[in-house]
């Protein structure tokens, strides 16, 4: 008798069970279908190599600003530079049925990937920055990184003649040059640099992307090449390990500091020379123009396949004049 | 039938583009078979190479999610080689998109363009199903942790377009070559073997009306046809020799056999041939002349006893029976049994005509060999001789005569003696002076002579007395009987005869015949000198001497010589230098005759000239050489 009840409530609980999960799918339906009912807000995922550098921090606001002013949802989906996360981000962003993609992939080789995935889920990618080796996407926005570094180099030209270090050498911590922006900005900078006349000493690769491999980098440079002159950082994230550097060498006032791209203390440090300046890419505005790109998109315009967005040569000379720019495209502080 | 006879030019090439072509298709064949397993190898190794070479790195990029690279290592290797598609199956990446496996991969559109692969394209996966070769590999970690797999599929089409190319290439060539080697062996074997032949063709139909090639075949570079050239040039050069020999001899044989008909019908002699029975096979236009029979009363008809004597046959058969020492049977058998025997066959015989007239001849019988020396016939070559029997009964007689002469020599000296004693006698009678011894010593003389006159008697009785046997007889006593019986006439024309008579042979013949020509030849001798003054001058040398082929029986005179112009002719008939009512001219002819046909002996006849007495003296020398 007693087991009678009990297989009698197990019995019931398992219908109950399965109306409550008819239920919850009804309601999920419902919801879907509450939501088919409305307006679908359409979500934007941002596919982002490592939220953490501040360089595509900004670059995810310049999105939020603009999927904010489009109607968008948005969601950031960081790899933290990890092949595999950045993959799994994107099986998830597909199957969490986002409208589209933006993605700054960790390099262009890993980026086919994510398009292909993309692709098969029919899911429209628009690529900001970094770039890709292949696949199909709506559009690529990046910055003129070679004309950007060209002019840089100008600058740091400019000043090394000015000392008259024009027989100086000059060393530069990159990105990875197999990434075709690092091979843009390497192309650029060298090039003002031959039109200068003055030599390049050494190239060193970014792998940990950490402040002591930076350090460690312009030691050496410094240590190897008596006559450097300059040290130009291709990326601004990790400027303090060469500033450190040239510092621990003694080299304070023997060599100069150039960057591409800018972190919000150059706005200190251009105008007090102890970086003589930067590139500035305009992450945030590139965001933006992702956003815009993808909404032409997903509503049907023509999309400017590859948009290339001007790199702000900042020194001190000029960063007075274009701060409000600096803050706003380049570090992304949204003024009210 | 006749097998019909095709040219050499179409059998050899036929010959040649059979085996050129089947060497080629099997050539072709093999080449094939060859290239599409090596094909099919190097496809094999290029899949293991591919793997090899993709194993590593893929591993690497598998683990490190580098998924457009390891996408790219295959594109290159596809690029590389000559693979039909590669799929990679990622676990890692499989877990991610939250299925077995990330299926990526690259593979080849109907352009042969490398696209990328699609697990959902049900062509594509129908293609790697139906693909010639695949083989799968997994992809292993250090760990052992199978990472997925690669499948490495290769198509039939690139290697069936290269074998397509390989054939149509191989065709070309074959035919190319086939073509070439069938033109060069054609050529070839024209230039060296058949043009050759041709040319011995076209000079060998060339010949005259015997069929005899009129030109000589050219010489050739290479040795067999040069040596078939020369061969067959030679042949011709003989052949024509020999033709020429033949017409030489067809000449030489119509003139011989010209000769021989002339010989045979016109030579004076009867000629009658038998066949080995004896059955006459042919005789000649003297025989019909003589016999009186025409040449179809006996050939094929009689055999030579129709004109034979009968008795005289046996006779002979019973002579020849003793003499060889075998039985001689009458008939035909008695006239070629010396033949048979190899042996000198002739004699005296009596042929009878038509009319039955008889008619002496001397008949020689010889036997007629064939090739194998089988006696297939006989050929009896007679001579008329009644005309020789004349002349020797005339020789005779003359001979009886010159005897008589001689014994009339021989007997005057002793009935002179005789006369005298019986005178002697008388007158010692009528004186009455007989003495009883006296008489007795006359007596005793006069039977002394008449003894001699007895033997001289014998002798001439002996001379005329006819034989027709042969005996044993010696010639040293035969000189002596002639010069015996020459004497009185010799010592009366006071000659003088050296006599050196010491060698001696024994012959068969006829002693009188003998005895009769060295009185002949003495008698000659005698009157060469008759008219010469002094007696010493008046020489006459009779000597025998042994020579190698037996005994030289030698008469020389001092009678001056015989004219060297008549030299030659003195042992003819009727041949004399004397009157004719001196000299009939048989003697010396009947001489040679006795000598050469009787007793196989030579007669030769010179002059000399030599030193006697230490003067010099010149006359005729007859030399008689007897044989044993």
């Amino acid at each position: 008798m007693n087991l009678s009840k009990y297989l009698f409530s197990l019995f019931l609980l398992c219908i109950l069970s399965f109306l409550n999960a008819s239920e919850v799918d009804k309601k999920l339906h419902v919801n879907d279908v509450s939501n088919t009912n409305q307006v679908t807000k359409k979500k934007i995922a941002y596919i982002v190599s490592d939220i953490r550098i501040p360089f595509w921090d900004i670059m995810a606001r310049g999105i939020k600003n603009g999927t904010d002013s489009l109607g968008y949802d948005f969601e950031i989906y960081s790899s933290h530079n990890v092949a595999k996360k950045e993959l799994e981000l994107t099986v998830k962003a597909i199957r969490d049925k986002v409208s589209g993609i933006i993605v700054s992939p960790t390099n262009s080789s890993a980026c086919v990937t994510i398009l292909k995935l993309a692709k098969s889920a029919g899911v429209p990618v628009v690529i900001s920055d970094i770039g890709t080796d292949g696949g199909e996407y709506v559009s690529y926005i990046s910055s003129n990184n070679k004309d950007g570094a060209y002019k840089i180099g100008q600058m740091l030209a400019k000043r090394m003649i000015e000392l008259g270090w024009q027989d100086g050498t000059v060393g530069i911590v990159a990105i990875p040059q197999k990434r075709l922006n690092g091979q843009a900005r390497t192309a650029g900078f060298m090039k003002a640099m031959d039109e200068a006349g003055i030599k390049g000493a050494d190239i060193r690769q970014q792998v940990t992307w950490t402040e002591k491999e930076t350090y460690d980098h312009s030691m050496e440079m410094i240590k190897n090449h008596p006559n450097l002159r300059a040290i130009w950082l291709q990326s601004s994230n990790r400027y303090m390990g060469a500033l450190k550097a040239i510092r621990d060498a003694g080299k304070k006032d023997e060599i100069l500091l150039i960057s591409f791209d800018a972190e919000p203390e150059f706005l200190d440090l251009i105008p007090k020379g102890i970086l003589i300046g930067a590139a500035m890419q305009q992450p945030y505005l590139m965001g933006k123009e992702a956003v815009h790109a993808m909404h032409n998109h997903l509503n049907g315009k023509k999309v400017e396949k590859n948009l290339q967005l001007p790199i702000l040569a900042i020194s001190t000379k000029n960063i007075k004049e274009k701060l409000p720019v600096i803050k706003m495209n380049v570090l992304g502080i949204e003024t009210k | 039938m006749a097998h019909r006879k095709y040219s050499l030019y179409l059998t050899l090439g036929l010959i040649i583009i059979a085996t050129v072509t089947v060497i080629m298709s099997i050539n072709s064949a093999y080449s094939y078979i060859n290239t599409k397993n090596k094909i099919i190898n190097d496809m094999k190794e290029s899949s293991r190479t591919t793997i090899i070479s993709l194993e590593n790195n893929v591993e690497n990029l598998i683990a490190s999610y580098a998924v457009n690279e390891y996408d790219n290592l295959v594109l290159n290797e596809i690029k590389r080689r000559d693979i039909f598609a590669i799929v990679v199956h990622d676990y890692n990446m499989g877990k991610i998109t939250g299925k077995k496996a990330y299926i990526s991969g690259k593979i080849r559109d109907s352009q042969s363009n490398i696209i990328d692969y699609d697990v959902t394209n049900a062509e594509q996966n129908e293609q790697l199903k139906n693909c010639f070769y695949s083989d799968t590999f997994n992809i292993v970690s250090a760990s052992q942790k199978k990472l997925g797999t690669i499948s490495i599929y290769i198509s039939d089409e690139t290697m069936n377009k290269e074998l397509g190319k390989i054939i149509e290439d191989t065709l070309k060539n074959t035919v190319a070559i086939s073509l070439l080697l069938i033109l060069s062996l054609f050529l070839t074997i024209r230039f060296y073997i058949l043009k050759p032949i041709s040319d011995i063709i076209d000079v060998i139909s060339d010949s005259d009306k015997d069929g005899i090639p009129i030109s000589i075949i050219p010489d050739n570079k290479t040795k067999e046809i040069s040596t078939l050239s020369n061969t067959m040039n030679n042949m011709i050069k003989s052949i024509k020799a020999s033709r020429l020999i033949l017409k030489e001899n067809e000449n030489k044989l119509f003139q011989a056999l010209e000769l021989q008909t002339r010989i045979f019908d016109d030579s004076g002699y009867v000629i009658i041939r038998t066949d080995k029975d004896g059955l006459i096979k042919q005789i000649n236009k003297e025989a019909e002349r003589l016999l009186g029979y025409s040449s179809e009363e006996l050939i094929d008809i009689y055999t030579p006893e129709l004109i034979h004597l009968e008795s005289e046959g046996m006779r002979r058969a019973e002579d020849f029976s003793k003499e060889l020492n075998q039985e001689v049977k009458p008939g035909f058998d008695v006239f070629i049994a010396k033949s048979n025997l190899g042996l000198t066959n002739e004699h005296e015989w009596t042929y009878i005509t038509k009319e039955g007239k008889h008619i002496p001849v001397l008949l020689s019988v010889t036997a007629l060999k064939d090739k194998d020396n089988e006696i297939y016939g006989y050929l009896g070559i007679a001579k008329d001789v009644t005309q020789r029997k004349l002349m020797e009964s005339q020789a005779k007689l003359a001979s009886m005569g010159e005897m008589i002469g001689n014994i009339a020599h021989q007997w005057r000296q002793p009935l002179s003696v005789i006369s005298t004693i019986a005178s002697g006698v008388k007158v010692r009678s009528e004186f009455n002076q007989l003495d009883i011894s006296t008489i007795a010593e006359d007596m005793n003389h006069i039977t002394k002579q008449t003894q001699y006159l007895s033997n001289t008697i014998d002798d001439f009785r002996n001379f005329i007395k006819e034989t027709n046997k042969k005996e044993k007889i010696s010639i040293l006593h035969i000189a002596e009987k002639a010069l015996s019986i020459a004497h009185s006439s010799i010592v009366s024309s006071n000659i003088n005869v050296v006599s050196n008579l010491r060698d001696d042979i024994i012959i068969d013949g006829f002693q009188n015949q003998l005895i009769q020509s060295i009185i002949n030849i003495i008698n000659n001798a005698k009157d060469a000198m008759s008219e010469y003054e002094k007696d010493e001058d008046k020489l006459i040398f009779i000597e025998t001497e042994h020579t190698n082929t037996g005994l030289t029986l030698r008469i020389k005179d001092s009678g001056g010589g015989i004219k060297e112009d008549i030299l030659n002719k003195i042992f003819e008939p009727y041949f004399t230098t004397k009157h004719k009512n001196v000299g009939t001219g048989i003697g010396l002819s009947m001489v040679y005759q006795i000598v050469t046909e009787y007793h196989n002996a030579t007669i030769e006849v010179s002059n000399e000239t030599y030193q006697y007495n230490g003067k010099q003296y010149t006359g005729a020398c007859f030399q008689i050489n007897f044989r044993p």
